[in-house]
């Protein structure tokens, strides 16, 4: 079995030290790696990311994350995905990672993804040029995943990891009127393609933790202030032999 | 002030305590009551707490304050889940 401790939307800030590192000490007791979702910091600033890689330290197992939207609102991306990465924590986006579990190999690839809506109500390319953009970005976002996916086809355990949902069901208890600003099926769409065993995501506080693709695959929503815990756990067969790729939702393109 | 609608009262303190740097958040709910704005939900930190206050008060300095949002203890990890 490979074990996986994973959180989003910690939004950590210098205020806040202190509070998680105590949950994460002696963490390969209980888990063989650490993904976090998103929203790593509070409002996307440097000197937050820096807490956070303090906290961090000596964690005793791999870190891999995605930045979420409140890492982007400072605009310093680069220097948080910089300081993170000093940090020992693998930043993917649009990438994948393989981690070697006592000869297993869990693949993660990840995103941060972006909104557009779902299925009978989703946005489309059309009209103003923002809009255009808008709904081009998510797309282009889930073309990478899939391929980012498409790279660990061979591991023996496969997640996806997201900031954004990519279904509506870890969204309810949201108010509707949000959905398309928390996600969009076009990431289920190319999660299904590819295929994965697990899809881990954050950015919805007020939704719900488990939720499946069309096509099938567990999907969870491990944000914190939903979780209320330091981290969620989920253990995941290694020994399920060659994985396929995902055929219902190409299928259904 | 006194016509505004009272949605639009609450969405400026809600785009408030999203865009103002101090808070930067999106969890509290907002209430009004009269001369009284009421805020509840959870919050990380004592210091986020308190910013929300000095914040909506900005907002709204002709209003009463009742900051009812209580900081969060996050609980440590339960059972892992099995993912078949």
């Amino acid at each position: 079995m490979i074990r996986i401790a994973a959180v989003g939307d910690v939004h950590f800030a210098g205020d806040a030290a202190g509070t998680l590192a105590p949950h994460l000490a002696d963490l390969a007791e209980h888990a063989d790696v650490l993904l976090l979702a998103g929203d790593l910091t509070r409002i996307g600033r440097a000197d937050e990311a820096e807490a956070l890689a303090a906290e961090l330290d000596g964690v005793d197992v791999p870190v891999l994350a995605v930045l979420g939207n409140h890492d982007y609102h400072g605009e310093q991306e680069e220097r948080i995905t910089r300081t993170l990465t000093d940090a020992g924590v693998q930043v993917l986006e649009g990438e994948s990672a393989i981690v070697d579990v006592d000869g297993s190999r869990l693949g993660v690839a990840g995103i941060k993804g972006f909104g557009g809506g779902f299925s009978g109500a989703c946005g489309t390319a059309f009209g103003e040029r923002v809009m255009k953009e808008f709904i081009g970005y998510t797309q282009d976002g889930a073309d990478v995943l899939e391929r980012a996916l498409g790279e660990i086809q061979d591991a023996d355990v496969r997640i996806a990891l997201l900031h954004y949902a990519p279904v509506k069901a870890t969204l309810v208890g949201e108010k509707l009127e949000v959905y398309p600003f928390l996600g969009s099926y076009l990431l289920a769409e190319a999660i299904d393609c590819a295929g994965a065993d697990l899809v881990l995501h954050g950015h919805a506080h007020r939704g719900t933790e488990k939720g499946v693709t069309p096509g099938g695959i567990h999907v969870r929503n491990v944000a914190q202030p939903l979780i209320r815990r330091a981290f969620n756990l989920f253990c995941l067969d290694d020994q399920r032999g060659v994985h396929e790729p995902g055929t219902v939702a190409a299928e259904a393109r | 002030m006194e016509d505004e609608p009272k949605q639009y009262v609450i969405e400026r303190v809600h785009r408030a305590l999203a865009e103002d740097p101090r808070v930067g958040g999106l969890d509290v709910d907002v209430a009004l009551a009269g001369r009284r704005v009421f805020l509840t939900g959870d919050v990380p930190t004592q210091e986020r707490r308190d910013a929300i206050s000095v914040v909506v008060a900005e907002v709204l300095p002709d209003h009463d304050v009742c900051n009812e949002t209580r900081v969060a203890e996050l609980a440590p990890a339960g059972e892992p889940e099995d993912i078949t």
